[in-house]
């Protein structure tokens, strides 16, 4: 063992030729915000088939109505009240597209054959024989109309309350508090009815029916943002760098604070919807001709017993979209919002 | 403790005035008359109507009638019921509401609390996955689209429960059961991250080292303390049952404080529109104290000190 030691020479040393481009070499592409985010999505399968949906529903609220020959309020009362047919599905007899409909007494007959109408209404007509195809698209697309409106202003209130709030800090951010914690402690229901009693009912009035107490949480969200931020180093570099307040807070900390600002909005949007829903439904919503789902569920209410695919149908397309939606919200924030990961 | 008590207070009084002032002014907005063909009538007899109801005041005087009425507990009396007062009329209508609400409520917290903690017991299990898919739908869909549904498939097509009124114990399920479905679902969910959170800390860990069984450890050890936070959910739950009972009751034709301000708001009964708002005001802020009182009560970790709930 002794005679075996080895000799280390210098010379069997060499120094390591150092790159400093190959070491600080980054292997995958950078990404942004967005590029991160849809990584992080794309795993949610739910969230991605939702998002999928959505898409189509919103593509079909503005195309459902071109495709049917009926306009959605032209109304025709020899075909009143006439159940779902399409054409190729009516022969498969566990699809409800046959053209039946059912007695008092239970047994089934073919409305379109009885009343001698050669004609296809894919979602049944209404009492007024208006078709419902093109009436549930078209009120699909104000409901949704109405919600993404509501859904970006109260963000652009929210934001900007709750960032001056937060940025200002002192007696104005005590008073404006003060201003939100009453506005929160009136339950919105009582304003929104009110509002719309005052503005008579319409898409507008709905709207800001809904906004005057939906920007509130966006505000708190924000304000507390903006003061986790105030007291950083990127806010105190751009500070010294002589930014002006407004560029301090538009340019450096919204955009730091994204997502939450999103996941706000996007569970904003179902609650507008819901809303609107809920009004149609207590005698507050759109007017004729015009629809909204709600205005149409409300509708079908009022002859469900004979003619339940007019009460069905909107409802599955509100519980769908509701649906959907809440699953895309559920998604984002678990993807933007690290501390929300469960 | 005191201290907070007392400004909460303040602000419950501040939130109340505001609310008052606001459906009072908001109402002398509302174009049009309380009072059938008014046009139609002579001045004198429009007059002679007006000074009856004291519309002739300027509108100062009113709403300082109208607080102080108000502070009285006199609530002004129906256009639309033969000048019966508000109050009363409420009164009369709080009952099945009141019923409703909290069987709903009750049921609603039992079963969610239930199903969640089964999902957090049995994670990625299919029992979490359909309790979780449970909780996601029962969320989004409004409730008056499940009660459309309950009331057509249950009570019209397979007839085993009463479609509409309020005749007895039986015509209370289907509107329980709609109005239940939201505050099932947010227990459920909060419940399911409260008792996973539970389940992986230390103590939890301890117990099962010293060889307590599973149910020991789930009833005893995990369920009691996931419970706390969840207790916490429940108050704004019993709020949002508020404005789901409002159209679950005109469903269901339940005679309760919803179907009347629904039947009010169509008939443009203003007295009673503002006593049914000031009522749903006074309610959501006193759960609201409540709650915040019962936090520190349920949770010694929550202290209420300096004025400031943390």
């Amino acid at each position: 063992m002794i005679n075996k030691e080895t000799i280390i020479s210098k010379d069997m040393f060499a120094p390591a030729h150092i790159d400093p481009s190959k070491s600080e070499k980054i292997a995958k592409p950078s990404l942004n915000f967005w590029q991160d985010s849809w990584l992080r999505v794309r795993k949610n399968k739910g969230a991605v088939i939702s998002l999928i949906i959505l898409a189509v529903v919103i593509l079909m609220a503005f195309v459902g109505p071109l495709i049917t020959p009926y306009e959605y309020s032209d109304q025709n009362t020899k075909h009143n009240n006439l159940p779902p047919r399409i054409q190729g599905l009516e022969n498969i007899s566990w699809l409800p597209f046959d053209g039946t409909l059912e007695r008092r007494n239970g047994t089934e007959y073919n409305a379109y054959e009885v009343r001698k109408i050669d004609a296809y209404y894919w979602f049944g007509t209404d009492s007024l024989g208006r078709d419902l195809f093109a009436r549930v698209w078209k009120g699909t697309q104000i409901s949704l109309l109405i919600a993404f409106l509501a859904a970006l202003i109260d963000m652009i209130i929210g934001v900007t309350y709750g960032a001056v709030s937060g940025y200002l800090g002192g007696k104005v951010d005590s008073f404006m508090q003060r201003i939100i914690e009453i506005l929160v402690g009136i339950p919105n229901l009582i304003i929104v009815v009110l509002m719309i009693m005052v503005l008579k009912p319409g898409i507008i009035p709905i709207v800001i029916a809904l906004t005057i107490t939906g920007w509130t949480s966006m505000a708190r969200v924000v304000r507390a943002q903006v003061l986790k931020f105030k007291n950083q180093e990127f806010v105190l570099a751009a500070k010294t760098l002589g930014a002006s307040d407004s560029s301090i807070v538009f340019k450096h900390m919204i955009p730091n604070m994204f997502g939450v600002i999103i996941i706000n909005t996007m569970f904003s949007i179902p609650n507008a919807i819901f809303f609107e829903a809920f009004l149609s439904f207590i005698g507050l919503g759109l007017q004729e001709p015009h629809a909204s789902l709600g205005s149409l569920v409300d509708d079908g209410f009022k002859s469900m017993i004979a003619f339940p695919y007019q009460m069905i149908i909107p409802s599955i397309m509100i519980a769908l979209i509701m649906v959907c939606f809440n699953l895309v919200a559920d998604g984002l924030r678990d993807a933007l919002d690290p501390k929300m990961r469960d | 403790m005191a201290k907070y008590l007392l400004q909460r207070f303040i602000y419950m009084f501040i939130t109340l005035f505001v609310v008052a002032s606001l459906t009072f002014f908001l109402m002398k907005l509302i174009p049009g008359s309380p009072f059938n063909n008014f046009h139609k009538l002579s001045v004198v007899q429009q007059n002679i109507l007006l000074d009856k109801y004291n519309l002739n005041d300027p509108v100062p005087v009113q709403y300082f009638n109208y607080m102080k009425n108000l502070a009285t507990g006199d609530l002004g009396v129906s256009f639309q019921f033969n000048n019966t007062p508000v109050s009363e009329l409420l009164a009369r209508r709080i009952g099945p509401s009141a019923i409703l609400g909290v069987q709903a409520m009750i049921f609603g917290s039992i079963i969610g609390i239930f199903l969640g903690a089964i999902a957090a017991l049995k994670q990625n299990s299919w029992v979490d996955y359909t309790s979780t898919f449970l909780a996601v739908v029962g969320k989004s869909i409004p409730s008056f689209i499940f009660a459309g549904l309950l009331q057509y498939y249950v009570a019209v097509k397979l007839g085993w429960l009463p479609v509409m009124l309020w005749r007895g114990p039986e015509y209370s399920v289907l509107p329980t059961i709609a109005l239940a479905m939201f505050p099932l679902s947010i227990a459920a969910r909060f419940m399911r991250t409260e008792m996973i959170e539970v389940l992986g800390s230390d103590y939890i860990t301890l117990a099962r080292a010293k060889g307590a069984s599973f149910w020991q450890i789930s009833i005893k050890h995990a369920l009691r303390n996931a419970l706390i936070p969840v207790v916490t959910v429940l108050g704004p739950l019993a709020i949002s049952l508020m404005s789901g009972s409002l159209v679950i009751e005109k469903i269901f034709a339940v005679p309760g404080l919803g179907e009347q301000f629904v039947k009010s708001i169509s008939t443009n009964d203003y007295p009673v529109i503002m006593g049914t708002n000031l009522l749903f005001a006074l309610l959501f802020v006193v759960v609201i104290l409540v709650v915040d009182i019962l936090y520190g009560v349920i949770d010694p970790r929550i202290r209420i000190s300096g004025g400031k709930a943390k």
